[in-house]
């Protein structure tokens, strides 16, 4: 497969910035009794893990941000 | 719950699951015109359509067991090496790229969505809608047949002018998976919509039902882990609920099986006839 060289810098910088949120999104939800963006005042497990999982997928999208592929 | 009423829901669910016709809107519809007791909006619902996505995830991770190892391995690579260098990161990350759509819409639209689990009048409104999608996407093949000079009832032969998934690029794919968000709706399958999508991107059918069985399986499988602690709730007849999970599970084996031989030179068509039949039937006589 092609590839080029050379990074996409701020598009990189965006995806880490956008897993640290993330990240901060799942600690409220692990830490917080809430019922932001959801149906009941209770701590959401399941908001956390979604938020986990989107900063995971983030990092693995800022790491081909990184490398800048073809 | 009685044992045979899961039993027969758990047919129903399995074998529905991946035939383009809405495993949802039949959990909906035909208890409704069975005039059988069961409500899918009770909350004993649940956890038992929990454990039945986790019969029929397990039936797809074992039938494609090899291509999901080769995937997943393949997604490790690529993620920490951060560039695609073999067909199979490609399609790890073809599979995330049409998961995460559906995950998102699917997490936050789940409460409004489930209102309309008590509605077979909707639910049969969906199917119908349902047939459309699936006659417009065959309609629009026939036509790109046409253009590609290719004889309608070629068999093997028509199917091999069109691609296979690995040629799939990430625009087609995340419309593949942007198609599945509509599957959250009880009426419109969510294996029907990703073959539809995949045959409008140039997939042949039987490359368009493995994509639409790849993609589903994370996403089943994630929403019943999810759900999984429901499952021990107090009153739960987990026994009964576990045995409708394994014959879920083998049924939705047999079918995917089905499937996969049928669309080596099969269409849509007589699925959409299906749904659209069972809508019109649906709006008739649903209580």
């Amino acid at each position: 497969m092609q590839t080029q060289r050379g990074g996409n810098a701020p598009l990189a910088i965006g995806l880490l910035v956008l897993a640290a949120v993330f990240a901060v999104v799942a600690i409220f939800y692990l830490t917080t009794t809430t019922h932001f963006l959801a149906d009941s005042t209770a701590r959401h497990y399941k908001h956390a893990i979604l938020a986990i999982i989107l900063a995971v997928l983030c990092l693995i999208g800022a790491n081909f941000a990184r490398r800048s592929q073809a | 719950m009685s044992p045979w009423l899961a039993g027969f829901i758990a047919l129903l669910q399995g074998s529905t699951e991946l035939f383009p016709v809405s495993s949802l809107g039949h959990a909906v519809v035909v208890p409704n015109l069975l005039r059988l007791d069961f409500r899918p909006t009770d909350d004993s619902f649940v956890p038992f359509l929990v454990l039945l996505h986790l019969g029929t995830a397990t039936a797809l991770l074992i039938l494609y067991r090899e291509e999901w190892k080769r995937i997943i391995a393949g997604f490790l690579r690529a993620a920490v090496r951060g560039r695609i260098q073999d067909p199979d990161e490609r399609m790890a990350l073809l599979i995330v790229a049409g998961t995460i759509p559906t995950g998102v819409v699917g997490f936050f639209l789940e409460k409004p969505l489930k209102s309309l689990f008590g509605n077979p009048r909707a639910a049969g409104a969906f199917l119908i809608v349902n047939a459309a999608i699936l006659l417009g996407a065959e309609l629009l093949r026939r036509r790109s047949e046409r253009a590609a000079h290719v004889e309608a009832d070629a068999g093997m032969d028509r199917e091999a002018a069109f691609r296979t998934v690995e040629t799939l690029d990430w625009r087609s794919a995340l419309l593949v998976g942007a198609c599945q968000t509509l599957a959250l709706l009880p009426g419109i399958s969510r294996a029907g919509v990703t073959m539809a999508g995949g045959l409008v991107a140039g997939l042949r059918h039987e490359e368009s039902a493995r994509f639409s069985f790849l993609l589903a399986t994370p996403i089943i499988l994630a929403a019943g882990v999810l759900e999984v602690p429901q499952l021990f709730q107090s009153g739960v007849p987990i026994g009964t609920y576990l045995a409708a999970s394994v014959l879920a599970g083998v049924v939705a084996y047999m079918s995917a099986r089905f499937l996969i031989r049928y669309f080596r030179v099969g269409r849509l068509d007589p699925f959409a006839a299906y749904c659209a039949a069972l809508g019109i039937i649906t709006l008739a006589f649903a209580r």
